[in-house]
């Protein structure tokens, strides 16, 4: 007598193997398949839902359905422009915030001290021409 | 009277000569820093004072660029608008001014980062007339 084998139950569960001859006398593997039946007839079973709750859920959703959108339309249009007022200050503060182009020590004061030796301005430069020879 | 404009001429006059008058970035260069023998906490201090100085600086190097730039849009100008150039000259002198006292405000302050000794050899480093002043007397230009 050969005992029905875990593979033999799991062909037997999708339908691949019929119930034989050896069921009928051994009851251990008898009482395998019969825990296995009462475990499937456990997971396909419909859950169980009251035609109250399903009532109560279906007047809920009508209830949304036909709610006035006229709130959540209003309150679109104000995080909109409250998310484009914080992008534009965001951008204006950055843009007003931008570090000036670097500049050596040497460059600044190289400069500084030209305007410095400068003993006049650049624009009165053009008279020399008149005081020359 | 007149002595005593003399008086404030000769007492003016060493100033004068340690006016920041070629100016250059000498605590940037490794080997005046060296002649020098700046120590660490000399060579905090001058940058920081520097640090301190620099953002006011380019400001007014911006400041007077533009008091320049108007000033010869007054001279451009036809016909020549007296009252608006003399305005410009005012705001070029009164930039200048201003940053000739900022310049000399850090030449003290760096001034008396150094001890006299120091004082004395910066001022021998310190560029000829006319020789520019990226180029002091001693060090060729720094590339």
């Amino acid at each position: 007598m050969r005992h029905w084998t875990e593979l033999d139950f799991q062909h037997w569960l999708y339908g691949l193997k019929d119930e034989d001859s050896h069921l009928a006398q051994c009851a251990e593997c008898r009482g395998e398949l019969e825990r296995l039946k009462g475990q499937r007839r456990r997971v396909v079973a419909e859950p169980e839902v009251s035609q109250d709750f399903l009532a109560a859920q279906r007047r809920s959703i009508y209830g949304r359905l036909e709610a006035p959108r006229h709130h959540w339309h209003t309150w679109r249009w104000v995080l909109s422009a409250a998310m484009l007022l914080i992008l534009a200050v965001g951008v204006t503060m950055q843009l007003r915030h931008k570090p000036a182009p670097a500049i050596s020590d040497e460059q600044l004061f190289s400069d500084l001290s030209a305007i410095e030796q400068s003993a006049e301005p650049r624009a009165i430069q053009p008279m020399h021409s008149l005081f020359e020879q | 009277m007149r002595r005593g404009l003399v008086f404030l001429l000769l007492l003016c006059a060493p100033l004068a000569a340690q006016m920041p008058k070629g100016f250059y970035a000498w605590w940037g260069r490794p080997e005046i820093r060296k002649d020098l023998k700046l120590s660490n906490e000399q060579q905090r201090q001058i940058r920081a004072t520097v640090t301190q100085f620099r953002p006011h600086l380019i400001e007014l190097r911006a400041e007077v660029n533009k008091a320049e730039i108007d000033l010869a849009a007054q001279f451009d100008h036809d016909p020549v608008d007296q009252a608006k150039a003399d305005q410009a000259i005012e705001h070029l002198i009164a930039a200048r001014s201003d940053l000739t006292r900022t310049l000399s405000q850090l030449s003290l302050r760096l001034r008396v980062a150094l001890t006299e000794e120091q004082w004395q050899q910066l001022q021998r480093l310190r560029p000829a007339p006319g020789q520019g002043a990226n180029q002091p007397n001693e060090y060729p230009q720094q590339k």
